[in-house]
């Protein structure tokens, strides 16, 4: 229906089949139903339209429809709208006036650099929105925006459509040029033997197998390139070795301990302004002691500044106390021990441990050896 | 409009003189195509008569409507019961 143009009438008249003959001799008409005694409606080519309706009314009939349809209709109807051609031919004059500007300016591939200082610079080169297209020199672009922006490595200008777009590749900062000789060596941070490494980046100056001490460095913080020149890079290593660590405790047989024996005496005094207000006797009578002075605020505030002293005095006597060490030999084993665990960490593993027992000057020095793998970088 | 019998004519390479003044031929119940009338004597829903030379043809049915009309040729098309030609 759509390709198939026409136009139909709907007529009302009388005799319409002489009308008939008589237009079928000049027209092809189609369609052709009569719907009433007076009305008839037929179909005939667009193009003949104008000449049939002429012809139809010299015959006195009355043109009740009249109906276009199909593709050539459809534009008929079309171009017949001026306001839409007018305004599509505004449109279209619109689009190629337009087509002549730079309408959007995007900047691609920023990191580090500000967007705000590639807009300043490319305004300063008379680059903005609603400049002409022309006017624009991507090369000598290019060439002022790597100048005057440091760190890019690449730039490239292209217009696409009525867009700039200003590609930007930055500099790579690699560790190995910021950080020249800023890396420090790798250094031992224990005494042993080495009995692992793993080195991921650096220069090992150590092999399985050595003897390390603390502060000998394990990696330098370099590597040497292909011309045997040396490029500074940050030493990275996991480097494990046999660690011996030592704890030592000393056991005397007698020995001389003092203590409290449970007596005390307490005295209390007034100290007001440093002047003591009590005439109490303060003297201890326990020929051997030790004290404990708990001073208080009374008057709570500055004004008067009065505190009470209270001097407890406990009474001290000296014993023999003797320990004989094969007795207590495991307890003492324990203790020291538990105390050098203490000073391992987590994620030490103990390979063998073993206790060295001397007996000097009528006391004996025990050590308790803890041989351990460790990391020592 | 094509012309049928022109087509057949040149197909077959038929001698003028087997066609008469005029052509007929029925397609179905529902078509009826004519050549050389002289014009439309008749036309409603149930009757299409038309003249030919030395005759008439009429063409009874229903929801009859004329497909096609140009001067010589005609094709009528709807429910058809009876074509006589007198």
């Amino acid at each position: 229906m759509l390709f198939n143009s026409g136009c139909k009438f709907v007529i009302n008249g009388v005799n319409q089949e002489r009308n008939f003959n008589k237009l079928c001799k000049d027209y092809d008409l189609s369609d052709i139903s009569r719907k009433s005694y007076t009305h008839t409606s037929f179909v005939c080519k667009i193009s003949k339209q104008k000449k049939i309706e002429k012809e139809l009314k010299e015959c006195g009939f009355e043109i009740i429809e009249k109906k276009e349809f199909g593709i050539f209709s459809f534009l008929k109807n079309l171009l017949t709208s001026y306001g839409l051609v007018a305004g599509f031919i505004c449109g279209l004059i619109a689009c190629i006036i337009l087509s002549g500007f730079i309408l959007k300016i995007d900047v691609v591939g920023l990191e580090k650099i500000n967007q705000e200082e590639v807009y300043s610079i490319l305004s300063n080169q008379n680059v903005t929105t609603f400049c002409k297209k022309k006017d624009i020199s991507l090369s000598s672009l290019e060439k002022t925006l790597s100048k005057n922006i440091e760190n890019i490595s690449l730039v490239s200008a292209i217009i696409k459509g009525n867009t700039l777009v200003i590609s930007i590749k930055e500099k790579v900062q690699n560790d190995e040029v910021d950080n020249l000789d800023n890396f420090q060596p790798l250094v031992s941070k224990f005494d042993g033997q080495i009995t692992n490494i793993k080195l991921v980046q650096g220069t090992l100056k150590v092999n399985v197998g050595d003897m390390v001490k603390v502060g000998q460095i394990l990696v330098e913080p370099y590597i040497l390139d292909s011309s045997n020149n040396k490029r500074a890079v940050k030493p990275i290593a996991e480097i494990e070795a046999r660690v011996w660590q030592t704890f030592k405790t000393e056991h005397k047989e007698s020995k001389i301990v003092s203590r409290r024996t449970g007596k005390e005496q307490v005295v209390e005094n007034l100290i007001f302004m440093g002047l003591n207000l009590t005439n109490f006797h303060n003297e201890c009578d326990f020929p051997s002691y030790e004290l404990k002075i708990d001073t208080i605020c009374i008057s709570n505030n500055n004004i008067l500044p009065i505190y009470r002293q209270k001097i407890t005095y406990y009474e001290m006597e000296t014993i023999l106390i003797e320990e004989k060490f094969e007795e207590n030999k495991e307890k003492i084993f324990e203790e020291i021990k538990q105390k050098a665990l203490l000073y391992l960490d987590k994620c030490d593993i103990i390979k063998n441990e073993y206790f060295n027992v001397n007996k000097i000057n009528g006391q004996y020095v025990v050590e308790y050896v803890v041989e351990i793998i460790k990391r020592i970088d | 409009m094509f012309n049928f019998f022109d087509d057949l004519k040149k197909e077959f390479k038929l001698q003028p003189s087997v066609f008469s003044a005029f052509n007929l031929v029925m397609v179905s119940t529902s078509l009826v195509y004519l050549e050389g009338h002289k014009g439309l004597l008749k036309l409603s829903d149930e009757n299409v008569t038309l003249r030919v030379k030395k005759g008439v043809v009429c063409i009874m049915g229903k929801n009859l409507k004329i497909s096609e009309m140009t001067q010589k040729t005609i094709a009528i098309s709807g429910e058809i019961s009876k074509v006589e030609v007198l």
